[in-house]
Parts: structure tokens; C-alpha cells; sequence
């Protein structure tokens, strides 16, 4: 089920705040009402994937169980149980993409195994990992089944994030204030589940029908149309997936329970290192915590030039992780890049650049990055890039022959809409501080 | 001893995010400084775990960002 479909709205969610705050008469926890309605939830698109997730729950228990009764064995019972999530992710969203590079690369022809992709299994895994190591490192003490399964499943996080942590959720749930229905919190939920909506139905909605005809035609593009059709989609992916964030926090505020924020304003970043540290926080955090500073502390000796190298492979990962295909693993090395110059830029060269270059540098970064994110091909990702940079088309091209930049300009709904996500995005508070403001 | 651990402390971070130890008290935090990033900070916390003698698991480092955190979690 998705946030901004009517069965949620209308259905979902109400029937989920009356049974949670007056469903005494049920004389059913609280917290198995959360995670039945998370599991029918999670259903909803596809009830198959449900056994995947439900296994997955009890093999981490079981491995907290490990983890927590035995002295001698705790790492080997940690790393056992972080290289079965991994392979468990591996499995069902990587196979195919390895047989076809294999395929490739050694003139091989094994067939696909065409695995079911469940829904949100690379959430649910990271989140899995992080419960994992912070019971290791005796951060979390005493573990219900019952809790740890509403810390996954949880409806509202449980398809796009944010990537919580169980200390972080878990006084939340057995705090019995929030078990009363919390007029202030409802509304002000509502307010944000509202901004998430617009954001993702006229926003993303909105500039995505240019993107996708964009990209239908790119035999069409020009330096114009490159731009505007990259600039769209970087619009169009900063509020699909931050209004999707937007109404994972509204819905959970409505049940009382605070989110960790997930996006800080990305595109007002004045660096790479800025930008990471407002898009996809939660990313960030697991990224730092449990690859980054693992790795750096395995090093014998560290210095600027590993640190960098492992900043590069942290950002592989990263890419790897936003799914099985060649592109994201450009984005990553991509972004990997950036960071690693971010930091040479910072360590040797102290220059006063105004915000402004800064900003316009650092957006055109991410703009170009985005290319790489959403488009699949390699060669239409170098035919994308070569029109952006062609600039002598943009002097002689005719602009009455440009069919896609005509298209966007002819269409005012699309026009404005552009128009208002730069204003929103640039010149606007972001949602968490529109309801943090006091 | 207290305050001799907090002396050291912010010697360390002063020393790794190479600003003077006087622009350093109990209430900054790593976003108060440009050169406290990542790097500096796996630098601060390995030294401050030898000189404590107390290990600081990768998950803690994250949440251990500011003076304060640091000198409670090594109190």
C-alpha cells in the first residue's frame, strides 16, 4: 500500500489511529495491533513477500538470542548474522544482475532465476544490521519478540525509511502517554502527511510526465532540453522521495511516534560533504557508522590518502545498495568522487569562495549525478551529458525544431510547477522546520 | 581528574580539527567546526580511546558528537 493512494488515506490510516488509540475493547496489545496492521500493510502489494520478511524477523531474533545468552562466541554470532542479511539481500535483489554481468563477461548463458524483489528489503535489512551491532555492543538489553517485530515492521518507515534505530523507536512504543490519541500531534502530522502528499502528487507527479517523455525521446534532446530534462527529474526525485518521507513522519506523528528527520533542504547543499549530510540522514548515518568507521578503525595506519579510498568504496556500496544495475553504481563512484575532491578541496586549498559559486557548483553536481540515478543505459547517460555540454547547439539550434523544449514551455502547468519547485526548494523552509519552528 | 580529562579532551579535538584550544568548550559540537568531519573524528576517538583506555564501538562513535557527549562517555 502506498501513502498517497485513497485506500490509505481514506481506509488505512483512519481505520489504524481508532483501533490504536480506542481499541481497548479489542483486549489486544497495542503493539500486535501496530504490527498486524503493519503486516497487512505490507501485504497489500504483494502478500508472497510477507513470509520473506516475517523469516527474516525471526532469524535476527534469533541471532540477538545468540548474540546476547553466549560470552565467547558474540562476534562470530555477529558476523554470521550480518552475512545472512547480506546474503539475503544479495539473493533476491542481486542475483540476476550477477548471472547477467557473468553472462557478459565470460560469453556464459545461465539462465535467470527471475527471484521475487520484496518490497523494502533493503530497509529492512540495514535496519536489521544496525539492531544487530547495537546489541553487540550492549546498546540494547533485553529484547521482546513482539518489539523487535513492530521495530521493523512498523508501517510508516517500513518501505522507504528513515532507517531507524531501535533505541531510538522502542521507549517511543512502551511510553503509555502515547497510547492516547494527541490532538496536537494528529494535526500537526496531518499538516506534514498534507506537505509529503503535494509534494509527491503535484510536484513529482507533475514534472515526472516531462522526465518520462524526456526520456522516451532522447534521440530529441538538445542543450536546452538536456538541462531542462535533468533539472526536472532532480526536482522531480528530491519530492517524490522526500514527500514519501513527508508522509511516513505525518502518518507516524498521528500514532505519537517521532521519525528521525530525513532530508534537510539537499538542494541548498554548499558542498558534496553538505549535500550528504541533508539527503537521506538516516543513509548517511548507517553509511558512516557501519561501513565507514569500521573500515577506517580495521586500517593498520590512518591517513588522508586510505581515509579517501574508503570514502570511495563506502559510496560503491551506496550505490550498489539503490539497486542491481550498472547506473547506481555510477552514481555512487560518482558521488564517491565528489566527496574524495570535497575533501582535497578542504584539506589543501583555503580559498574564500562565495556561497553562492559554492552552492551553484555543488547543485550542478547533484544534478548531474541524478543522470546517472535515473537513467538506466550507459550510452543515453553519455548522450544525455554530451547534449548538456554542447553548447555551440545552443547557439545555432532552432529553437521552434526543439520538440521537448517546446513541449515544456507550451505547457503551463509543467512550466509553473518548475518555477515553484526552484522557489520551494531554494527560497522555502523545509517541512521539518516549518512544524519545528516555535 | 575531571577536569584534567576535560583539558585533554579538547587538546585532542583542538590538536586533530586544528583550531586553538581556547575556541573549544563543553558545549561544541562537530558541526560548530568545518574541519571536524569523519576523518578528524575516527582520529579523535582512536586517541581519546588510548589515552582513556576505553573502547569506543563504531556505533557510539556516530552518537558522540560534541565535548559533552565525549567527556560523559568517558566520565
Amino acid at each position: 500500500m502506498l501513502f498517497y493512494t485513497l485506500p490509505y488515506l481514506l481506509f488505512f490510516l483512519p481505520i489504524t489511529l481508532v483501533l490504536f488509540f480506542y481499541g481497548k475493547f479489542l483486549k489486544i496489545d497495542r503493539k500486535i495491533i501496530l504490527i498486524l496492521l503493519s503486516a497487512f500493510f505490507y501485504s497489500w502489494w504483494n502478500i508472497y513477500y510477507l513470509p520473506l520478511i516475517i523469516f527474516s524477523i525471526l532469524m535476527n531474533y534469533y541471532f540477538y538470542k545468540k548474540i546476547t545468552s553466549s560470552k565467547s562466541n558474540r562476534k562470530k554470532n555477529l558476523i554470521f548474522g550480518i552475512t545472512l542479511n547480506i546474503l539475503l539481500l544479495i539473493i533476491f535483489k542481486y542475483t540476476d544482475f550477477i548471472i547477467q554481468n557473468i553472462n557478459l563477461l565470460l560469453s556464459t548463458n545461465f539462465g535467470y532465476l527471475n527471484l521475487p524483489f520484496p518490497l523494502a528489503i533493503s530497509f529492512f535489512t540495514f535496519q536489521s544490521i544496525t539492531f544487530l551491532v547495537n546489541v553487540y555492543d550492549e546498546d540494547i538489553l533485553d529484547v521482546k519478540a513482539k518489539d523487535f517485530f513492530l521495530f521493523i515492521i512498523f508501517f510508516p518507515q517500513l518501505i522507504a525509511g528513515p532507517i531507524v534505530r531501535y533505541h531510538h523507536m522502542m521507549p517511543q512504543f512502551n511510553n503509555e502517554a502515547n497510547w492516547i490519541f494527541n490532538k496536537r500531534n494528529f494535526i500537526i502530522g496531518l499538516i506534514i502527511l498534507f506537505i509529503g502528499l503535494v509534494k509527491k502528487v503535484y510536484f513529482a507527479g507533475t514534472l515526472s510526465e516531462f522526465v518520462d517523455i524526456g526520456h522516451q525521446n532522447l534521440g530529441e534532446l538538445s542543450f536546452l532540453s538536456s538541462w531542462l530534462l535533468s533539472l526536472c527529474f532532480t526536482f522531480e526525485f528530491y519530492f517524490d522521495f522526500s514527500g514519501y518521507v513527508d508522509m511516513a513522519t505525518g502518518s507516524a506523528l498521528m500514532l505519537n511516534i517521532v521519525l528521525p528527520q530525513n532530508f534537510n533542504s539537499p538542494l541548498k547543499a554548499t558542498s558534496v560533504i553538505d549535500f550528504w549530510q541533508r539527503w537521506h540522514m538516516t543513509l548517511t548515518y548507517f553509511l558512516t557508522t557501519f561501513i565507514y568507521y569500521p573500515l577506517l578503525k580495521s586500517l593498520k595506519k590512518i591517513n588522508f590518502f586510505n581515509t579517501m579510498i574508503v570514502t570511495f568504496c563506502v559510496f560503491l556500496i551506496a550505490g550498489i545498495w539503490h539497486g542491481p544495475s550498472w547506473n547506481f553504481i555510477l552514481f555512487g563512484a560518482f558521488h564517491g568522487l565528489g566527496l574524495t575532491i570535497n575533501h582535497l578541496y578542504k584539506r589543501y586549498f583555503i580559498f574564500n569562495i562565495s556561497k553562492f559559486i559554492l552552492w551553484f557548483l555543488t547543485f550542478n553536481f547533484i544534478n548531474i549525478s541524478f543522470i546517472f540515478f535515473r537513467t538506466k543505459e550507459t550510452e543515453n547517460i553519455i548522450l544525455i551529458l554530451k547534449k548538456m555540454f554542447d553548447i555551440k547547439s545552443f547557439f545555432y539550434g532552432d529553437l521552434l525544431v526543439d520538440k521537448l523544449s517546446m513541449k515544456f514551455f507550451n505547457d503551463i502547468n509543467l512550466f509553473i510547477c518548475f518555477l515553484l519547485s526552484i522557489i520551494v526548494c531554494m527560497a522555502f523552509k523545509n517541512s521539518y522546520e516549518l512544524v519545528n519552528k516555535r | 581528574m575531571n577536569d584534567q580529562k576535560k583539558i585533554k579532551t579538547i587538546e585532542v579535538i583542538s590538536k586533530n580539527i586544528k583550531v586553538n584550544s581556547k575556541l573549544i568548550n563543553e558545549s561544541s559540537c562537530m558541526n560548530d567546526f568545518a574541519k571536524w568531519d569523519s576523518l578528524a573524528h575516527v582520529n579523535i576517538m582512536l586517541e581519546l580511546e588510548k589515552q582513556f583506555k576505553k573502547k569506543v564501538s563504531t556505533s557510539k562513535m556516530s552518537d558522540l558528537n560534541s565535548v559533552n557527549k565525549i567527556l560523559q562517555f568517558f566520565k
